[in-house]
């Protein structure tokens, strides 16, 4: 079969703020709430949700404002320019090596709750590889169409997350955020700590910004793209708790997916709407997936330049499996799916403050 | 054959074999469970309390051949009861036991024996997998029945085809009425058994064999953990004034020694914690209502502004004195915060709540000590189309 190529290779800026809330808002969003509501009284986790919102904000509109200094460079190729070429080289092979679990735990999770909501009898591995399948495929075209299909999800997912938010206004009670910040510094500290977990996959900006058409443009639509995705966790989390009060919702294992439930469409004859609900959320979760997937493949095409990428998928593909059929209980998902969100938001955050400060030292203007 | 067809060929072959699906189940081959009643078993034996499950399964043909005269003796529904320990152990008997596996997404009503309710423990425990499993959904509600449970699902209405949807149509079209105690699903039962709050659920009995009455409120309390008490139809009437907003139903009334019906259009209602002293607290309640006469036995006027008036002042009376007499009931001999002052305090005064929280139905007894200040507005809205349906009444 002949491969269909598209003619232009470039992506616009409005594709990059759609990929950020895409990339963002994943498996993690599902219990999200619940560990906010376990760490704050009453209402209060809307608090951390915006305040790290806010950070990951700045730090996105400098990666951005930084990365437009190399347009149409990869980021091997300005890092290189920068800290020179070994170095660059390990801290591409670093970003291969996060991205790869990273791809794996979002697999496994859309796989278990698939499997505790929608197919109680399909064993995990099947649902996770018939899953994974679809993402590979993805992958494997052009990258420019792997955004084009974010742009194309994007909406929908966002307008199912509304109609959950407009049917639950019935059972939606204001007391139950009450009352307002009561909740320890400490409280504060830790809600911060399980909102930020919600923010992580931003580090595909490192990469991706190469393709920008216009990179001066970037900043200001990489903002709002952030800006969309705090606003869609804020409501969600406030819903949660106004219509299941906190103690509910931090014992709810998926209280989105609740909330998704409790959806009663007058009339009678739709009943069961989380399922619909489901299957969109696995767009969203494929969104996030395919990117994470493809950020680790264009890692490794970029070091080994003389590998086709299809090699390198075929080669990646059975580890990213393997991986993610590794932890065997819930308890060892969510520790691997804690240590993977941290350690992917220091590792950006390190790039990000390593590649400032040394281009400051050895004087890299770059060209843009 | 070129090479391109051979690979269609041997895609079209794997996919043939290779296709299946885990998860099939055709919908006719479901049980469908609408109706779920938890009694405890006839038999108990010492060391465990053993319950009897029974669950109403739909039956399809029963359904749709109503109009069928040849199967007019095939009932719509099947209840088919199952004793063990355990919830899961019993489903899984049930399994055994029926040709269809039970399939609970669609399950309406939950009624649980006051027997069960009563015992310490039992209740939340049963309710556990009902909170757990991913099938039910959280807006089932749940109710204490008068008697045996399964005696409440067994009834046949001649208008609805199931029980189960039966009993939830009559809640959900009696909800918003002061007789009857607010409908209360498994979701709102999950949050009272987190925060341990004392919490109302209504009751229903049934009546003869075509009808359910729902009458009163059962009472539990949180700390315990258990049924502690009924309230009746007149005090639950008094906790609905007292908590219920936008309610509507009828409140009897003498007035010159003759019978008046007040038909109350909404409800408001709000606590303030005037006095804040833990050992000493003082609580405003204001109760707000709006409605009309509905019936009189009387023949005075009702046009006349002193007349209403006095009429008012008679309703806020007979509302005060009605919510004094459930407020009584639950600080002193159920010990139950079903008024919700203790959502008050831990919403508007936290470090308060913080104080007394741990002796609040229990150690101190601060509920127990709280003086409620009741005070009703009542607004007649209107007295119907006529003044007068009489001139001499008796």
């Amino acid at each position: 079969m002949k491969k269909f190529t598209h003619s232009d290779k470039t992506i616009t800026q409005r594709e990059i703020m759609i990929a950020i809330p895409s990339v963002m808002i994943g498996v993690g969003v599902l219990s999200m709430p619940k560990d906010l509501a376990a760490d704050t009284k009453a209402g209060d986790g809307w608090l951390p949700i915006v305040g790290i919102g806010v950070l990951i904000l700045f730090v996105i509109w400098f990666i951005t404002r930084f990365v437009a200094r190399f347009p149409g460079q990869q980021f091997i190729e300005y890092a290189a320019l920068i800290v020179s070429k070994p170095v660059a080289v390990i801290m591409t092979l670093v970003w291969a090596g996060i991205f790869i679990p990273l791809t794996s735990i979002q697999i496994r999770e859309i796989a278990n709750m698939s499997k505790e909501y929608l197919l109680p009898e399909t064993p995990i591995e099947i649902i996770a590889l018939t899953f994974f399948l679809v993402v590979i495929y993805a992958v494997s075209g052009t990258r420019v169409g792997l955004f084009r299909l974010n742009m194309l999800f994007f909406p929908i997912i966002t307008l199912i997350v509304l109609v959950v938010f407009v049917f639950n206004l019935n059972f939606f009670s204001i007391s139950h955020l009450q009352p307002l910040f009561k909740t320890s510094f400490t409280g504060f500290i830790k809600g911060a700590g399980s909102s930020i977990r919600s923010y992580i996959g931003f580090g595909i900006l490192w990469f991706y910004l190469a393709y920008v058409e216009e990179p001066k443009q970037t900043p200001k639509l990489a903002v709002i793209g952030t800006i969309i995705s705090i606003v869609i966790y804020v409501l969600l989390f406030v819903f949660c708790i106004a219509v299941y009060g906190n103690s509910s919702t931090a014992n709810l294992l998926y209280p989105t997916i609740e909330l998704a439930k409790s959806v009663e469409i007058p009339g009678e004859f739709f009943e069961r709407f989380e399922s619909v609900f489901f299957v969109i959320w696995i767009m969203a979760i494929f969104n996030t997936t395919s990117l994470t997937f493809d950020v680790s493949v264009f890692a490794l095409t970029s070091v080994f330049t003389n590998t086709s990428k299809l090699k390198v998928i075929f080669v990646l593909a059975p580890v990213v499996y393997f991986i993610a059929m590794l932890p065997q209980e819930l308890p060892e998902i969510s520790v691997f799916e804690m240590v993977m969100s941290y350690t992917v938001i220091s590792y950006t955050i390190l790039v990000m403050f390593v590649l400032t400060v040394m281009a400051k030292i050895r004087e890299v203007k770059g060209n843009g | 054959m070129g090479k391109r067809e051979l690979s269609v060929g041997v895609m079209l072959v794997i996919l043939t074999f290779l296709s299946a699906c885990w998860d099939e189940k055709n919908i006719e081959e479901r049980g469908f469970i609408v109706g779920e009643a938890i009694d405890l078993a006839d038999k108990q034996t010492k060391g465990n309390t053993h319950l009897a499950l029974t669950y109403q399964f739909v039956v399809p043909s029963g359904i749709m051949m109503s109009t069928d005269t040849e199967s007019e003796d095939e009932e719509p529904f099947s209840n088919v009861t199952v004793t063990g320990d355990s919830m899961q152990m019993i489903t899984k008997e049930l399994e055994t036991r029926i040709s269809r596996p039970p399939f609970f997404d669609h399950l309406k009503v939950l009624v649980v024996s006051e027997q069960v309710a009563k015992e310490a423990d039992l209740f939340s425990s049963v309710m556990d997998i009902l909170i757990r499993d991913q099938q039910i959904r959280r807006g089932v509600s749940v109710m204490i029945a008068d008697g045996k449970a399964k005696n409440v699902i067994d009834v046949q209405p001649s208008l609805e085809d199931l029980p189960a949807m039966f009993i939830d149509s009559v809640l959900k079209n009696s909800s918003e009425d002061l007789d009857i105690n607010r409908t209360v699903d498994v979701g709102a039962v999950h949050g009272y058994l987190l925060d341990r709050d004392s919490y109302a659920l209504p009751r229903v009995k049934p009546v003869g064999e075509k009808q359910i009455g729902v009458k009163g409120a059962a009472v539990f309390n949180g700390k315990k953990n258990q049924l502690v008490g009924m309230l009746d139809a007149q005090e639950t009437k008094g906790l609905n004034l007292a908590t219920q907003k936008h309610y509507g139903g009828m409140i009897e009334f003498k007035i010159n020694d003759r019978l008046m019906v007040f038909k109350v259009d909404t409800t408001q209602n709000a606590i303030t914690v005037n006095h804040q002293d833990p050992d000493n607290m003082k609580v405003g309640l204001d109760i707000t209502v709006e409605g009309s006469i509905a019936e009189m036995f009387g023949s005075e006027s009702l046009l006349s502004e002193t007349y209403l008036k006095k009429i008012e002042k008679r309703i806020e009376a007979r509302i005060e004195q009605l919510v004094n007499r459930t407020i009584d009931k639950l600080q002193n001999d159920l010990n139950a915060d079903v008024l919700g002052i203790n959502k008050v305090l831990r919403q508007k005064h936290y470090d308060l709540w913080n104080k007394v929280k741990d002796d609040w139905e229990q150690g101190k007894h601060y509920f127990s000590k709280v003086n409620v200040d009741t005070s009703a507005h009542v607004t007649i809205k209107g007295i119907g189309t006529s003044d007068r349906a009489k001139t001499r009444g008796d």
